[in-house]
């Protein structure tokens, strides 16, 4: 077995032991982190195509909101709800993709951040609809049906979130990172170094763009439509414009190099963050610091350290 | 090859046992009897300057609690541990500070501050028969939610005597055009608004205006336009802007709110507010008993500024929980403590309080207490009339029937 | 009628407030390629530090507001030599870096300072009424204090010779480099151009808005739309901008709903770069 598939194995098997040390409020932290990690792998996929979002909790709240709807107006279940968040998200996207993604550089960023803002603002004015500011509440949790159990309902329990938000992690970050890998993967890079090449041997850039946005917004509207659930409670301000902000850094300190910094990232910032919430309101001081000490220290994110430290030791023998 | 397996298990190894001291769950300590009340609230974002006060002034009522002896319950005296928890006023970190408290730190009498944290976190509370005091400036409380309660007045309980008063001793006031703010808040007080003033007669038009404004121009021409005899309005501490704009605008007429912050003064001058009537007490009114003044002297002295009107609601909860749970006799059975809260009338170190709000509500778990009428003039606030908490609840049944 | 001139009165001045921010964020994008987050709070800080020394010490308010911008400046100074010049050019470590000083420096503010709003006591009490029309003293002065910053960045970036070199970097970075022009210190006197008119905003809006930390964030973002509109890079077009922004939330803000006029506002920014993507009046680099 190779060193990198032994070593997910590892993880893996870690990250399913894990509830056995972790409390409750660990496990709800992690649950959050899962969650995340999906939006950050999306980011990077937006990203490698040579674009910048801003904005990604634009699909989140769109695959919140529409699963919080059926699941409470309609009683659909969970499961088809969920799906519907996600197939939502991906839809707008594909219509809007085609739309705004012609447009590049910092412009283009300045537009995600203008979509967040105009969901924002949408929730908040189609009271009818979205419950405006208060929300939607008494989201209903996932329901299945088990060999030996018979019907489960998932509750207020924080287990089956945890192992249901692993095996989406799972799903999503592994299908981005079989997509980076085929030859549509080859085609974001070369989108991202040289677009107007890319045009001239005739791909269509605006398609692949649109398929990495859509893609990574599926994922996000999932995202999105599984934490209503988990909360069971949903509101506009879930989906600040400071979150999308805060997606985009912890991509960029795990590394943007590799999907492996996508998933280090939350991991490491949130675990600090959360460590100092002893601070009270003082904590923003330390995560800001932390933020400022990665980017600072390490221009290529988290996932540099372990080469960083070979070099060093290299150099001292 | 090899190496690197076994370097990376070890690094994994180690951070695994690192984080699992720093993330185990804590053990309580036996050593003396400790009753653990918890509050959830926002300490970081927005509504931080809400949260902080609340959390201060909790603070203060446990230390005087603690300092006098701590709670009697049964045989036993009861130190009180005050657990706070930073909701930043999200959804999010609502769900992890209430999980941690109830599940990882065993609290049974928790608070929550904040619409959007209550909301997310009501259900829970009432499935694991936490008694919570809620501060939600909705509606909130129900018959589904039997273990909700709120010490704190919301617009709801304010306004009839408030208006009642006005009608009495106003009598040219016909026409009010009312703001607030366009978020929950701002909703539910103009709810609240429209049933008091049809009761009373009076003709009012709401108007709202967006949560984060700064320039109150925009909306100020819109309503000065329909000249009315008064405006009711009031959001956060940079309001006095707006009642310096009216009056830089050309208005006359009377102002009116259910709540007052000190800056305003400060910002709008003395003169502007001239006359201003509200319903909220000044923490250094003399009508007001004297445990409360004291509450204000302590915070003030311990952080060299004005606590805010409305973390006030942070002091008395605690003395009132702490009370209830003395007459209960219990710190364990949730509904005994549940049933002494809504019938028996709490005689406390800072003043005698009782829940009601049945007719309104569908069940007893709002706070009643004295209504206080205030003029703001010459420069001070004046207590002009106390309306005890009896007359009160006849009042509040009178208008929500 | 009034109502219709008031409305484009407040939009004015709705207008102003934002003008002197945005001019100073667009040229630190413009020259400097550095989307500036935190640039908002330099506006906050220069409010607050109008309020402490005006207010809280009790000093003359012109003097404070002097004292106050001096200090801010020098503190933008050391933050662009130490913390953003190296990420010029980039997007994303920038957005890493200026996010991260944003919540340092909100957070700061809210310890030191205190939860409560702050409020500076008026400079210019009275009203103008023309024929139903209102307009406060202090508005009218702050506005015509923005118009007259607009002509001097304007004159200043024209007719100068710092000016021009500046200019000259935000066109073409490495041919300013090679005639001889020294790109530290333009970029220190960019940093310097630009946190004085944000700190001389938030002092001068000390007395008509209130401060509260929070208020830098909402200012980044306004700005950022009004010099996107009006294109990177282009100081004038981001006055313009500004402007037009400040009508739309006066109209609105008066006509229809809150959100609704927030709606708008975005709906514009991105139909506007729909049909030119380089704003109004700016020209296309990519970073």
């Amino acid at each position: 077995m190779s060193v990198t598939k032994f070593s997910i194995a590892v993880l893996v098997v870690v990250f399913l032991a894990l509830p056995l040390v972790l409390s409750e409020f660990w496990l709800s932290i992690f649950i959050s982190i899962m969650g995340t990690i999906v939006l950050t792998s999306g980011l990077r996929m937006i990203y490698i195509t040579g674009r910048l979002s801003l904005g990604h909790t634009f699909p989140v709240g769109i695959g919140a909101y529409t699963s919080a709807l059926l699941s409470t107006k309609l009683g659909l279940n969970f499961w088809f709800s969920f799906l519907c968040g996600g197939s939502m998200a991906g839809l707008i996207a594909i219509l809007l993709g085609y739309i705004v993604l012609r447009i590049g550089g910092v412009y283009f960023v300045v537009v995600t951040l203008a979509l967040a803002e105009i969901l924002i603002n949408f929730l908040l004015w189609a009271k009818p609809l979205t419950g405006g500011v208060t929300g939607i509440v008494n989201i209903p949790g996932p329901i299945i049906y088990l060999p030996w159990i018979g019907r489960f309902e998932f509750g207020y329990d924080l287990l089956p979130y945890y192992y249901l938000i692993f095996i989406i992690m799972f799903v999503s970050v592994a299908f981005m990172h079989l997509m980076e890998r085929s030859h549509i993967g080859r085609v974001f890079h070369a989108l991202r170094q040289n677009d107007l090449l890319a045009e001239h041997v005739g791909v269509d850039i605006t398609s692949y763009r649109v398929l990495a946005f859509a893609v990574a917004s599926f994922f996000a509207g999932l995202v999105g439509a599984f934490t209503a659930h988990f909360h069971h409670y949903t509101c506009p301000d879930d989906f600040h414009v400071t979150e999308s902000l805060f997606i985009q850094i912890y991509t960029f300190i795990g590394g943007i190099g590799s999907l492996v910094g996508a998933i280090v990232g939350p991991f490491a910032i949130i675990t600090i963050s959360e460590l100092f919430r002893f601070a009270r309101e003082a904590q923003p001081l330390f995560y800001a610091g932390a933020m400022l000490l990665v980017i600072m220290r390490l221009p290529g994110g988290l996932i540099t350290i372990p080469a960083l430290l070979k070099k060093w030791r290299s150099k001292s023998s | 090859m090899r190496q690197n397996i076994i370097r990376l298990g070890g690094v994994m190894g180690l951070a695994f046992f690192i984080l699992s001291l720093w993330i185990f769950p804590a053990t309580v300590d036996g050593a003396q009897k400790e009753l653990l009340i918890g509050t959830s609230l926002p300490l970081t974002g927005p509504g931080a300057s809400y949260g902080i006060p609340d959390m201060r002034a909790q603070e203060i009522a446990v230390e005087q609690i603690n300092n006098s002896g701590g709670v009697p319950v049964g045989s036993d005296r009861y130190r009180v541990k005050l657990l706070v928890e930073d909701n930043k006023y999200t959804t999010k970190d609502a769900f992890a500070t209430v999980n941690k408290l109830v599940k990882d730190d065993g609290v049974r009498f928790v608070r929550v501050y904040g619409t959007a944290p209550v909301l997310a976190t009501l259900d829970f509370m009432n499935k694991n028969r936490i008694i919570n005091f809620c501060v939600i400036s909705e509606k909130g409380l129900s018959p589904k939610y039997p273990y909700t309660f709120r010490a704190y007045n919301t617009t709801y309980e304010v306004l009839p005597p408030y208006f009642s008063w006005i009608r009495k001793n106003m009598p040219h006031i016909k026409t009010i055009q009312s703001v607030m703010m366009d978020d929950a808040t701002g909703y539910a007080i103009t709810d609240a608004l429209l049933l008091s003033t049809k009761y009373f007669g009076f003709d009012l038009t709401p108007n709202y205006a967006p949560r984060n404004i700064t320039d109150f121009y925009p909306k100020l021409t819109e309503i000065l336009a329909k000249k009315p005899d008064a405006i009711y309005a009031g959001g956060g501490s940079n309001w006095g802007m707006f009642w310096k704009g009216a009056r830089e605008m050309g208005y006359g007429g009377q102002f009116l709110a259910s709540t007052f912050h000190t800056e305003w003064a400060a910002i709008a001058g003395a003169q502007t507010l001239e006359g201003y009537i509200h319903c909220q007490t000044s923490l250094t009114s003399e009508a007001l008993p004297k445990g409360l003044r004291d509450y204000r002297n302590m915070y003030f002295e311990k952080y060299k500024e004005e606590p805010i009107g409305l973390s006030l609601w942070g002091f008395i909860y605690i003395h009132v929980l702490a009370t209830a749970l003395q007459k209960a006799g219990t710190v364990e059975d949730p509904d005994k403590v549940k049933n002494v809260l809504e019938t028996q009338t709490l005689e406390t170190a800072v003043g005698r309080y009782m829940f009601g709000g049945q007719s309104f509500y569908g069940t007893p778990h709002q706070l009643v207490s004295p209504a206080y009428i205030t003029k703001f003039t010459g420069g001070k606030e004046v207590t002009v009339e106390v309306i005890p908490s009896e007359q009160v609840s006849i009042l509040l049944m009178k208008v929500y029937k | 009628m009034e109502q219709l001139v008031q409305m484009i009165i407040n939009g004015l001045v709705l207008g102003s407030n934002l003008v002197m921010v945005a001019m100073g964020f667009s040229m630190l994008i413009g020259i400097m390629r550095l989307i500036q987050f935190a640039h908002g709070e330099m506006y906050m800080l220069g409010g607050y530090g109008t309020w402490y020394i005006g207010v809280h010490l009790g000093l003359n308010y012109w003097l404070a507001l002097f004292l106050s911008i001096a200090i801010v400046t020098v503190f933008g100074i050391v933050l662009e030599r130490y913390f953003l010049r190296q990420f010029r050019e980039t997007l994303l470590p920038a957005v890493v870096v200026t996010v991260a000083w944003m919540m340092i420096l909100e957070t700061g503010a809210l310890l030191i300072f205190g939860t409560s709003s702050k409020a500076i006591p008026t400079v210019f009490p009275g009203t103008f009424n023309v024929k139903g029309v209102y307009l406060s003293k202090e508005r009218l002065i702050v506005s015509l204090i923005s118009l007259a910053s607009i002509g001097a960045v304007l004159l200043f970036m024209s007719k100068t010779k710092e000016g021009r070199a500046m200019r000259a970097v935000a066109r073409e970075t490495e041919t300013a480099m090679l005639m001889g022009v020294n790109l530290g210190r333009i970029f220190r006197l960019s940093m310097i151009l630009a946190t004085i008119l944000a700190a001389a905003a938030g002092g001068l809006l000390g007395p008509i808005f209130t401060m509260s930390p929070a208020i830098g964030i909402s200012m980044s973002v306004k700005a950022l739309v009004a010099i996107t509109l009006g294109g990177m890079g282009s100081v004038g077009g981001a006055a313009v901008a500004s402007y037009l922004l400040g009508m739309i939330e006066s109209f609105s803000g008066t006509l229809a709903g809150a959100d609704f006029a927030m709606l708008i506002y975005f709906l514009t920014l991105i139909l506007v770069l729909l049909v030119r993507p380089q704003g109004f009046f700016g020209f296309e680099y990519r970073i």
